[in-house]
């Protein structure tokens, strides 16, 4: 509790300190609704697999609405839901809803369900028409247990972007619920794991953090961003009550134009970790060869991938042809039930119909460390509107 | 170990107030245009719009969502929102 006041105590602190380019809010802005604006947009996606020893499927296939309100110059609410095919069902899932308010130029509070600012996949790159690659980086999915990080979290945050100098910054700090940690001897494989998104938190302690990120040149081609978060994930009143989880995250972005092969050039990468401290047991299935109950609990997952488009070439076909490659590592603990070491190499070919219309034609290997190689074709058509 | 995380927290927030308090915006950056912003940071993470995609009222919608996706100051996405209604 004391960490959670500090924390707000040093928000509003920051609040103050940037308060001078204050926005004069009117005593009372009461907005019309006619004066309200809504937009529904989003992405959907449809999608075709074949892999090695597989059954060819058609699939995945989804549609991701985005909802917008801006009430006033102040006020703003956000939304995207996930529906999508699963095991015969459509699922439902609210990847974020948020409430914005902006304080100043430099500053914006929001509360609800966000984006985490970890890293720059999961605010900027996760929808299919942005993503340049059929499937999201190994680690950097919703799949419990292959989860390096958190993706979307309950809480608040304060964000915003400001220039310094030639460069600019910008920033991000939350206190969310935080993730829980699963110990539970009716479910001992996923004993370990780290749940996020959270929405009944399982214990008092709040996690603590934030990303900053620096564009140091006037243009806005380079970006460089860390992220950090602390919390203890363990239930209360619970052995595992005083385990820390620490999780951490630096990303790179880097555009340009080649002006010889008249194409931008892409690359984005990311690196995440998760360290949770040893537990002095977790529940194993004493059945299963190799169980152990006192785990190394850390995580690493890491992804690079560049594309490259001819956008500036004058034949039209050639200019909506990109070409994007990716290499993505997720190394899982060991000793856990859910343990494992994978790589992932994914070539593809997209053709962009219009800027926000893309068709992907994947080629993927999938490595898992003592296991045969897994080969197979990923096709993707996926559209923002 | 929690000290040390409440220290390092008002330390960066302390570091970040006094760099931007410290930097002046160069008259090159603060004299940039919308187009040039426009083409700078959307294809930081996708293709560009063009600025008829959506109306006059849509892109200040569309404007405060990406600003907030990309963390753009607010005289960028100003700027860019601003153009893109004016060529719409």
């Amino acid at each position: 509790m004391k960490k959670l006041l500090l924390t707000i105590g040093s928000i509003i602190f920051a609040v103050n300190v940037f308060a001078q380019d204050a926005i004069q809010t009117p005593a009372q802005e009461t907005p019309k609704s006619a004066d309200t604006k809504f937009l529904m947009t989003g992405f959907g996606f449809a999608g075709f697999t074949l892999m090695d020893k597989e059954n060819s499927n058609f699939g995945p296939a989804g549609l991701n609405p985005i909802f917008l309100w801006k009430q006033s110059e102040h006020i703003f609410f956000e939304s995207e839901l996930a529906i999508a095919l699963a095991d015969g069902t459509v699922k439902f899932d609210l990847e974020y809803a948020t409430l914005h308010y902006k304080l100043c130029n430099y500053l914006e509070v929001a509360a609800g369900k966000f984006l985490s600012p970890f890293g720059i996949f999961n605010e900027r790159v996760h929808p299919s028409w942005v993503n340049k690659l059929a499937d999201n980086p190994l680690g950097f999915n919703h799949d419990a247990g292959a989860m390096v990080g958190p993706m979307a979290e309950i809480g608040a945050e304060v964000s915003g972007g400001a220039q310094t100098g030639q460069g600019k910054i910008n920033y991000a700090a939350y206190v969310t619920n935080g993730p829980s940690l699963i110990a539970d001897p009716e479910n001992p494989m996923m004993s370990g794991m780290l749940m996020y998104e959270n929405v009944s938190d399982n214990n008092d302690n709040k996690a603590i953090g934030g990303r900053i990120g620096y564009l140091p040149f006037p243009n806005s081609s380079v970006e460089i961003g860390i992220s950090g978060q602390v919390a203890k994930p363990g239930d209360n009143n619970s052995i595992y009550k005083d385990i820390n989880a620490q999780m951490g995250a630096v990303d790179v972005s880097f555009i340009h134009k080649l002006d010889f092969i008249k194409s931008n050039l892409d690359i984005k990468a990311q690196f995440n970790m998760v360290n949770v401290d040893k537990a002095v047991k977790y529940p194993v299935d004493t059945t299963m060869m190799g169980a152990d109950s006192t785990f190394d609990n850390k995580s690493q997952a890491y992804f690079f991938q560049a594309g490259i488009r001819p956008a500036f070439v004058e034949n039209k076909f050639l200019r909506n042809v990109e070409l994007a490659a990716r290499y993505s590592s997720l190394t899982l603990p060991e000793k856990a039930m859910w343990g494992g070491d994978y790589n992932q190499i994914t070539i593809g070919v997209n053709y962009w119909m219009s800027w926000h219309s893309v068709l992907k034609l994947d080629y993927q290997v999938n490595n898992r460390k003592g296991m045969d190689s897994r080969t197979g074709f990923l096709v993707q058509w996926a559209m923002g509107f | 170990m929690k000290n040390i995380h409440i220290v390092v927290a008002l330390l960066a927030i302390v570091f970040c107030s006094a760099v931007l308090y410290s930097c002046k915006t160069p008259a090159s950056i603060a004299g940039k245009s919308g187009v040039q912003l426009w083409s700078e940071n959307c294809q930081r993470c996708h293709n560009i719009p063009a600025p008829t995609t959506y109306n006059k009222e849509t892109w200040d919608l569309v404007g405060t969502h990406m600003g907030i996706r990309a963390n753009l100051t607010a005289m960028e996405k100003d700027k860019i929102v601003e153009f893109l209604k004016s060529a719409n």
